[in-house]
């Protein structure tokens, strides 16, 4: 797979992502759409620092979200 | 007069041990203790631990970026900060407002035990109220059978009410003694949930100090460095030639080796390699 089938397939992922926000998922979008557009090692780098901080954040919101469904299966009993 | 309750009224025994002082140090007051501790850490140093703080420095120091390239990666890094955070408080809340539901639950239970009559004749007048304004409230957004279950819940209520039953107050002791129970379970879960949480921190520290990662950030500075030695006009050749590249999946190491320095094929590989784990990473914890 290329680079820009990998940008792609990101981009996908994020815009359905249901954890983040509207904004920040926009930004994201803009992000990938201006490496892909001048995919430079120093534009790269910066892509994939935020993919990563994404990847560990996306993993700790996951485990918060199990916890907090404690609640919404409480409420519905 | 009062009249005895049919029903036993008990507490789970493991709700007992946790609140004696138990895997996380009572319910609810030690529990929110613990909790408090955590979510204290929780808000100041999550950032820190998953490594948001690094990563925007690592973005404003690489000065090779395009600016707004740069700009928009520490926009991302700061609304992920503060998505985290806000999950963070939404998480404290409903483990606080679990807690304070089992203190009162617990409280009604005290109640109940000292004068079953009034505090049952209570709860049904007030599950009455509660129960019509559901009905007035409800028809059009929930089914039949909810409606029917709402409406059994005000009969039982009135007859509480009307035959001042000991069946009845039995039968409101066994309720309010499930729901307390469940409410303790509840919020024995928020704590052990939050000390999974924090577990879940701590390996992210634990991998931020691993030596393999101490390692690939040093192999990163060197690469900067590498970076900053080239001229301007190699890196703006670059820019076009290597989406061309990556994009056509051309042998780079051969055919461009004039135009294209070697340590720069290995970079955009290894981040090219990085966007592949990220990919994979983002897609496996999306779907979680």
């Amino acid at each position: 797979m290329n680079l820009t089938d990998t940008l792609k397939n990101i981009s996908n992922v994020v815009e359905n992502d249901s954890n983040l926000t509207e904004e920040l998922r926009e930004n994201i979008i803009d992000l990938i759409a201006e490496v892909n557009t001048d995919p430079t090692p120093a534009n790269l780098r910066v892509l994939s620092t935020v993919l990563e901080k994404l990847k560990d954040s996306t993993k700790y919101l996951s485990a918060l979200k199990t916890f907090s469904s404690f609640e919404s299966a409480n409420l519905s009993i | 007069m009062a009249e005895a309750v049919t029903a036993p009224i008990s507490v789970a025994p493991e709700a007992r041990a946790v609140r004696a002082g138990g895997a996380i140090g009572g319910v609810p007051e030690l529990a929110k203790f613990k909790l408090s501790e955590w979510f204290k850490t929780a808000k100041t140093e999550v950032a820190r631990r998953i490594g948001l703080t690094k990563a925007e420095a690592k973005i404003k120091g690489n000065e090779q970026a395009d600016p707004k390239i740069g700009e928009l990666g520490v926009k991302v890094i700061k609304g992920i900060g503060d998505l985290v955070e806000k999950r963070g408080d939404y998480l404290e809340t409903s483990a606080y407002n679990r807690s304070t539901r089992a203190t009162d639950h617990e409280r009604k239970l005290q109640a109940l035990r000292e004068k079953p009559v009034e505090v049952a004749k209570k709860a049904a007048e007030y599950d009455i109220a509660n129960t019509t304004l559901q009905m007035l409230d409800l028809p059009g957004r929930v089914g039949p059978g909810a409606l029917s279950r709402i409406e059994q819940a005000r009969e039982l209520a009135q007859r509480v009410i009307d035959t001042g039953s000991e069946k009845w107050h039995g039968f409101w002791a066994e309720r309010d003694n499930r729901v307390a129970e469940r409410d303790l379970d509840t919020a024995v879960k928020y704590g052990e949930g939050a000390k999974a949480t924090h577990d879940f921190a701590d390996k992210f520290e634990a991998i931020l100090g691993s030596k393999d990662r101490v390692s690939e950030l040093k192999k990163s500075t060197t690469i900067l460095k590498d970076e900053v030695d080239q001229t301007t006009a190699v890196k703006e050749k670059l820019a076009g030639q290597f989406k061309e590249v990556l994009t056509t999946g051309a042998d780079i190491g051969k055919g461009g080796a004039e135009q294209i320095k070697q340590q720069d094929v290995a970079e955009i590989k290894q981040q090219e390699q990085i966007l592949k784990e990220a990919q994979l990473g983002v897609t496996k914890a999306g779907t979680k």
